[in-house]
């Protein structure tokens, strides 16, 4: 029989900041320029050239560290790590290894088998890498480097994970900290966040760590999940097979669901780190500390919080909307326009989040103004949209954020109040229903709710429903 | 030869046919025998001379990281450079449309 093992993961997570613009030069950070727009004499390695250091990327992993309960290392300083490739123009990149700007901070998670904490061992910046592009006939590759020198922080976990549950729930606390601090967009499919998973298996219940592997190239939590299965299953058959677990890197191929050896023994692991010579330290006062915690933004347990005592929304709902700022946004803007807050509350738990689950989206990529939303909670609320058709076109705000208003006029799906034009139908419904209304005159009540179903639909749905069943009744009662 | 080298020498260091061969690979260098043995000669001094700083006695005093006595030099985020590829570009020896070209290079 085979023996039970446990898996033993920590992470290494990038993430890419905010900032206007790159870590040590004036270029811009904007995602999607064309080829090499955004470069200069610094970001593409020219000699002579001289980085200065970008404030607000300090800035942003002082707010990311002191949000993870992290200590602020008081004087930090930069490192260069040496290697050659051609992503990275300099031959080096600049990093921090001796003291990076945060450690020791913890992460809390919940996941089906309880509340666990997850370590963070410490936060560093860096510069990220141009970009490579493969040609497919001819023998060579092109570079990219607008994103060459576009801040990251690095933050490394302790190997406190034990599932890939754990992994998913850990990155998707750090994501929601990140983007409620608006340090980050971590857009795992445009690479704004992008994690390594290093993993080892061990038999279940020894404190002995097995060899680990690191795997890259994991582009959605789907892929993050899938290549953890993946790799464990192959730690635990090379065990079984009685083989070693060699210590190397693997590049992730989620089309395949298999992973493959990165590295060659002509690249030897070794960066010959040492201190950045063109970069002076960086000394962190109590002062400066104090002005990141007092300019923090409302996280979300407290937005939480706020939601069911200010909107009173249930805590579920809450937890929901506040699981993603974005939404959060979308709901607190639309709030204040409609002043309905429940409403929205529920157009967001109801309509929102079942068209989402149906396009397989994220919340992040919600693109409704919530002025539309708003507004067509004003055209339910005054009777002029029946549920039926508001249902309808918010799925035209969820698709293109068309405006309700207009649409509706256009479309001439206002809930018709003429009692002329509900009498006609009603009449005609009563004419081809005659079993129907039978039953109804025997006393069969329930009856009526066939012939109110069959006006509204005679009508499209654009019927008050009360009216309907008011006008029906009267005329059945008249012989 | 390379025995009689060593003897001359005052240095302890000895640089190895194995770290030579390590660091050629970290710098993806290709040398000829020759030019092997003469780096390897500059290595060893370089390393004797730096052997010559240890005899200082540094317990008790802090390891610089710079020579400037000067921190927190920052920049504000504010966008400074304009797209200037056409020039960016002239700086490679190999371009294609508007990047760089290199020889294909995956993994």
């Amino acid at each position: 029989m085979r023996k039970e093992y446990e898996m033993v993961i920590g992470l290494e997570v990038h993430v890419e900041l905010a900032t206007k613009t790159k870590i040590f030069c004036g270029c811009s950070t904007a995602f999607g320029g064309e080829p090499n727009t955004h470069t200069c004499p610094v970001c593409t390695g020219m000699p002579g050239s001289l980085p200065v250091l970008n404030k607000q990327v300090v800035e942003y992993a002082m707010a990311v560290g002191l949000a993870a309960g992290c200590s602020i290392t008081r004087y930090c300083k930069f490192d260069r790590k040496n290697y050659f490739y051609p992503d990275n123009p300099q031959n080096y990149q600049i990093s921090q290894l001796y003291l990076p700007i945060c450690r020791d901070g913890k992460v809390e998670i919940e996941t089906s088998s309880g509340k666990k904490t997850v370590g963070i061992h410490e936060i560093h910046m860096e510069e990220d890498a141009g970009k490579l592009i493969h040609d497919e006939w001819e023998d060579c590759s092109f570079v990219d480097y607008n994103r060459s020198g576009v801040p990251l922080i690095e933050i490394v976990s302790e190997p406190d994970m034990r599932s890939a549950e754990e992994v998913i729930a850990y990155l998707e606390k750090l994501r929601m900290m990140i983007q409620y601090l608006g340090a980050s967009d971590c857009k795992l499919n445009e690479g704004s966040m992008r994690a390594d998973v290093n993993l080892s298996v061990r038999e279940a219940g020894t404190e002995q760590m097995g060899t680990r592997t690191e795997m890259k190239n994991l582009n959605s939590f789907k892929a993050i999940t899938r290549a953890i299965e993946a790799e464990k299953n192959r730690q635990i058959d090379l065990l079984e097979e009685g083989k070693e677990v060699i210590q190397e890197t693997r590049r992730w191929d989620d089309v395949k669901e298999y992973s493959y050896a990165m590295r060659s023994k002509e690249d030897a692991q070794d960066y010959r780190y040492f201190p950045e010579p063109d970069l002076v330290p960086v000394e962190i006062s109590d002062e400066w500390i104090a002005r990141i915690k007092a300019a923090q933004p409302e996280l979300q347990p407290e937005k939480m919080e706020r939601y069911q005592r200010e909107y009173g929304l249930p805590q579920y709902d809450a937890e929901i909307i506040t699981a993603s700022k974005h939404l959060a946004d979308i709901f607190e803007e639309t709030a204040e326009l409609c002043k309905k807050p429940k409403k929205v509350s529920n157009w967001l738990m109801g309509e929102t989040m079942r068209l989402m689950k149906e396009k397989e989206m994220d919340a992040e990529e919600l693109r409704f103004s919530p002025r539309h939303l708003a507004e067509l909670i004003a055209l339910t609320e005054d009777g002029s949209l029946s549920n039926t058709v508001a249902k309808e076109v918010f799925e035209k705000i969820f698709e293109e954020d068309i405006e309700p208003g207009s649409y509706v006029k256009e479309h001439g799906l206002n809930v018709v109040n003429d009692e002329g034009e509900l009498r006609n139908a009603a009449a005609q419904v009563i004419k081809s229903n005659p079993k129907s209304v039978s039953d109804y005159r025997n006393g069969k009540e329930k009856a009526i709710g066939f012939l109110v179903g069959q006006t509204m639909k005679a009508m499209k749905g654009k019927a008050n429903p009360g009216m309907v069943n008011k006008i029906l009744k009267e005329l059945l009662s008249q012989t | 030869m390379r025995e009689s080298e060593k003897k001359q020498r005052q240095g302890q260091n000895i640089i190895s046919d194995e770290t030579m061969e390590y660091v050629e690979i970290l710098a993806k260098l290709e040398l000829s025998s020759e030019e092997k043995e003469h780096a390897k000669k500059d290595m060893e001094e370089m390393l004797d001379y730096i052997d010559k700083l240890n005899e200082l006695d540094t317990s008790g005093i802090e390891p610089m990281s710079h020579v400037f006595p000067v921190n927190n030099v920052f920049r504000e985020d504010v966008v400074t450079n304009e797209n200037d590829r056409e020039n960016m570009l002239k700086n490679a020896p190999n371009v294609s449309g508007d990047s760089y070209q290199v020889p294909k290079t995956v993994g």
